[in-house]
């Protein structure tokens, strides 16, 4: 089996530990088929094919609806990505990015959340003199933004 | 709003915030600080954003002005740097 496909199954692994759309049981089942490839000596597309379309998620069986020995080791992959619900245009390496990113910053998130609201709990006091910058709206805020003088309020 | 604080400033007058962030910086390691707005446009595309000090104790807050023009230049970069990576 070659390099290249044991790291991309190692990467599945992660994915799969990181996905928000499976359950526990969900995974452990996934976790399981991938485990089974890693320790195979050699690569049998048909019976890799059998064992990724016995998880039971129909939606994506009509994308890869071929026969099995036209399948590609990274056609094996993408499939499985695809089983994740994750968009077919990702990569393996940026959706594990994506999702490693997206962890952290639910992470990051709930602790912000928490830490507001345990300020809403407190009584909160605001200096006479404060220092802004400009920011767009939206998302994406450009360093050029000019710094204003501190202001009074 | 799960983001929203209210501070009341040194008139007595209440004001709603709405928190962006609130981060340390390497370089000053005992304090905390906080952007935040009052959804004031500057135009169509830009709103103005304030970054203080937040002091917390047990029972309060505070948002202090940064005083030192130094250390808001290297707390406003930090700042744009996190929110660029976002």
């Amino acid at each position: 089996m070659n390099e290249n496909f044991l790291s991309d199954l190692s990467k599945l692994e992660r994915i799969v530990s990181l996905s928000l759309d499976m359950d526990a049981k969900q995974k452990g089942e996934v976790l399981d088929r991938i485990n089974a490839l890693k320790s195979k000596s050699g690569i049998d597309i048909s019976e890799l094919i059998d064992r990724l379309t016995n998880i039971n998620i129909s939606t994506y069986n009509a994308i890869f609806d071929k026969k099995a020995d036209k399948l590609t080791k990274s056609n094996i992959v993408n499939y499985v990505v695809l089983m994740l619900n994750l968009k077919g245009s990702r990569t393996i390496d940026n959706t594990l990015a994506f999702l490693e990113n997206f962890n952290a910053n639910i992470h990051k998130r709930s602790s912000y959340l928490q830490r507001i609201q345990g300020l809403k709990e407190k009584k909160g006091l605001i200096g006479v003199r404060q220092r802004s910058c400009v920011v767009p709206k939206k998302n994406g805020f450009e360093k050029r933004r000019v710094e204003v003088e501190p202001v009074f309020r | 709003m799960e983001n929203e604080l209210v501070v009341s400033g040194e008139n007595g007058i209440k004001y709603t915030i709405k928190v962006i962030d609130i981060f340390t910086v390497e370089g000053y390691p005992d304090k905390e600080y906080i952007a935040y707005t009052f959804e004031e446009p500057i135009d169509e595309e830009n709103i103005k954003a304030y970054i203080s000090i937040l002091k917390e104790t047990e029972t309060d807050f505070a948002l202090l002005g940064i005083s030192d023009k130094e250390e808001f230049e290297v707390v406003k970069n930090s700042f744009f740097n996190m929110v660029d990576e976002k």
